[in-house]
């Protein structure tokens, strides 16, 4: 696969103002209200410490969670298919789809799905797939692909989507969001009430239950699990919690977390198909359990934590990198910090061996995770094996073995020195320091001292 | 299960025990942890006595969610104060569940003398499921009952086993709640502790906090995208 080359689009994505206005509005906003909702939870840093350790229950000893996962929820009807790969998880849905002669299914946000880019195979099988999520359905419209985990259309303005409707969707232009709202209700209602199958992801899935939790707010979510005969739920292995109390704490951390909520419009506990005695609902409830390299993660003890991630996006509004160049710029489903240590392991680092230097390190990912991932060691970790597998930028290890060696030898450090302050002398402008090609663009070297502290002393100057 | 996808699952889980057996930790303890909270039928459960420092944070927060909290002193003043709410609402395609607080008051009999409904939908229809797909998504107004309301989050927990299923607090632009104080919780934690597992868990239940809304477009806060665009909660003290 080829690399994602993070540098060039960060350059190109920086140059854009009118991007850079809406990233620095929605990210101000949601860490704005991140904040505030967080102050309103007394015990937050307990629940994060909470939600830590079930994670890291779960994670332990997801094999037995998964197994009762599957039992729970066959016991209520429910039908569970297990995915390895991508391709075998679109196959199912495919399968699935053709069963029930679908040709349109509804569908609610998941970043699941995109993950195993499940549009594009849906529309050969002569399957209409239609995102209903507003943001998602924005971008569906456009032809673009999500730059943010729960804000997918964050990059755009609302003029943008105006023009977007009118000429998508034949409507009068306009750019009041209220307008374009109600234009989307009303378009998507029909979706909603025609279509054959819901697709969704899952939240989480609690083992001790057999439930499946959706938190949504616009109530697509809803209208998926509703109206469809058919109900598709696409969730990773890492999903799963052992039990229904631990439900708990993270209804609690999520909401704050993504929208600066207490708790989001809905949260849909659903255990197996409509009932009997029910007068809605789908008649069947597939559930799609995806590994797709989740579980080779297990094999790096320090990146497990990385499967703790609940996908509040936290992390991205935090990132002053991801504050500046958005979503797109990380090349694949899963952007920001988040993004930076998943997409090398699900792509390999050779794809992704620019990502984990996509960061100041300055930790503000990890002081806002609700789950307390540490996600800047992960990026730090990740960029040894990069370096280790020689796919840093050659002149980068040039320099170490440079660097290495003036370290290593006394006599050489003294005579580089020596030999640099001449080279300025000769070469800098007085009281400045060397300009390096394209780096002193946007910084300055420091300039050297005219003499080393060894001169000064010999020289008596300072004793 | 197929054969391949036995095998698909057995690779998978094979593979997980094996790396997850590579680090020392304790073996899974699936009842550690505090009690459950199972979901109980539409019986409510006594609550604890509700002080009105709580109350009027339901109401504070109701509003800033864009809601609206009504209140009556007796259960006589239920229907009359419905009544009103659809005089002055307007609404005349009204869907009713078959929730117990309901049926205590006669809604439906004093709905009916209304006389400008254009249509009332309840449970002595009997409508079929069929039926109820067509007719529900015409209503404007949804009136149910409820499994509890968890004060400090103004959260509405809806049982979903009732006439009009999940549809009858999803499609209508409206949806109006009755609660009684019995259902009243101070917190989610309030009521996840208070429940008792059961196995008869309905096949979905939701968590309704506030009308339906979104931020997708500029952060700028809508109401009303899918679901429904004004909820109301109405509360025998």
């Amino acid at each position: 696969m080829e690399t994602i080359h993070f540098k060039q689009a960060a350059k190109e994505n920086l140059a854009s103002e009118s991007l850079r206005e809406n990233l620095h509005r929605a990210t101000a906003h949601s860490m704005k209200a991140r904040e505030e909702a967080v102050s309103l939870v007394s015990n937050w840093e307990e629940l994060r410490t909470a939600a830590h350790a079930i994670k890291k229950e779960a994670i332990d000893h997801l094999a037995f969670y998964l197994e009762q996962f599957e039992a729970e929820a066959t016991a209520y009807g429910c039908k569970v298919h297990w995915a390895e790969t991508a391709s075998q998880a679109v196959n199912t849905v495919v399968e699935i789809c053709r069963s029930r002669s679908a040709q349109l299914v509804v569908k609610a946000k998941s970043m699941t799905s995109e993950e195993i880019e499940l549009n594009p195979a849906l529309e050969p099988a002569g399957i209409q797939a239609v995102e209903t999520d507003l943001g998602e359905y924005i971008i569906q419209l456009a032809g673009e692909t999500p730059s943010h985990i729960t804000a997918p259309a964050l990059h755009k303005s609302r003029a943008q989507i105006g023009t977007l409707f009118a000429q998508k969707l034949g409507v009068k232009l306009t750019d009041d969001p209220q307008g374009l709202t109600r234009i989307a209700r009303r378009v998507l209602r029909k979706q909603f009430l025609e279509a054959t199958v819901g697709i969704t992801g899952v939240n989480f899935a609690v083992a001790e239950t057999g439930t499946l939790v959706l938190i949504t707010n616009e109530g697509n979510g809803r209208m998926c699990t509703t109206l469809p005969q058919t109900h598709i739920a696409i969730m990773g292995i890492e999903k799963v919690i052992p039990r229904f109390a631990d439900l708990g704490v993270f209804l609690k951390l999520l909401a704050p977390s993504s929208t600066g909520q207490k708790l989001t419009s809905y949260v849909s506990m659903i255990q197996g198909p409509r009932r009997q005695n029910e007068i809605d609902g789908p008649e069947e409830l597939h559930i799609i359990i995806l590994d797709n390299g989740r579980s080779h993660f297990l094999a790096r003890p320090h990146m497990r934590e990385s499967l703790f991630c609940i996908r509040c996006g936290a992390c991205l509004n935090a990132c002053p990198v991801y504050q500046r160049v958005g979503g797109h710029t990380y090349g694949w489903v899963y952007p920001g910090p988040i993004g930076a240590v998943l997409t090398p392991q699900f792509q390999g680092i050779e794809r992704g061996r620019e990502l984990p230097f996509a960061s100041s390190l300055c930790g503000s990912c990890s002081e806002v995770c609700p789950v307390k991932i540490d996600l800047h060691p992960m990026l730090l970790k990740l960029r040894q094996s990069i370096v280790d597998a020689s796919l840093s930028p050659s002149i980068e290890r040039w320099m170490m073995r440079c660097f290495v060696a003036t370290m290593k030898w006394p006599w050489l450090y003294r005579w580089a020195a020596s030999a640099a302050r001449t080279a300025q002398e000769l070469l800098a402008e007085e009281g400045q320091g060397f300009k390096v090609p394209h780096w002193s663009e946007h910084r300055d070297f420091p300039p050297l001292a005219k003499k080393s502290f060894h001169e000064l002393w010999e020289e008596e100057e300072i004793r | 299960m197929t054969p391949t996808q036995r095998q698909i699952r057995d690779t998978i889980l094979t593979r997980l025990r094996h790396f997850t057996s590579m680090l020392p930790r304790e073996e899974p303890n699936p009842t550690k942890g505090s009690a459950v909270s199972h979901l109980m039928s539409s019986a409510a459960l006594p609550g604890k006595i509700v002080s009105d420092s709580s109350m009027a944070a339901l109401s504070n927060e109701i509003q800033r969610l864009g809601g609206e909290l009504r209140m009556v002193s007796s259960e006589n003043e239920v229907a009359t104060e419905l009544l009103r709410f659809v005089r002055e609402s307007g609404y005349q395609r009204i869907v009713l569940s078959d929730d117990l607080v309901l049926a205590k008051c006669e809604l439906e009999p004093k709905l009916r003398t209304l006389g400008a409904l254009e249509s009332l939908i309840t449970a002595r229809g009997n409508w079929s499921a069929a039926q109820l797909r067509t007719a529900l998504p015409d209503c404007q107004l949804g009136i149910t009952g409820c499994q509890a309301i968890l004060m400090d989050t103004a959260t509405i927990v809806m049982e979903h086993a009732c006439f009009g299923g999940r549809s009858i607090s999803l499609l209508p632009e409206c949806h109006l709640v009755v609660a009684t104080r019995e259902q009243l919780y101070e917190t989610l934690d309030d009521w996840m502790g208070r429940c008792e597992p059961i196995r008869d868990f309905p096949s979905c239940t939701t968590f309704v906090t506030g009308p339906s809304r979104t931020a997708d477009i500029e952060k700028i806060l809508i109401l009303g995208v899918h679901g429904p665009l004004r909820l109301v909660l109405l509360i025998i003290p």
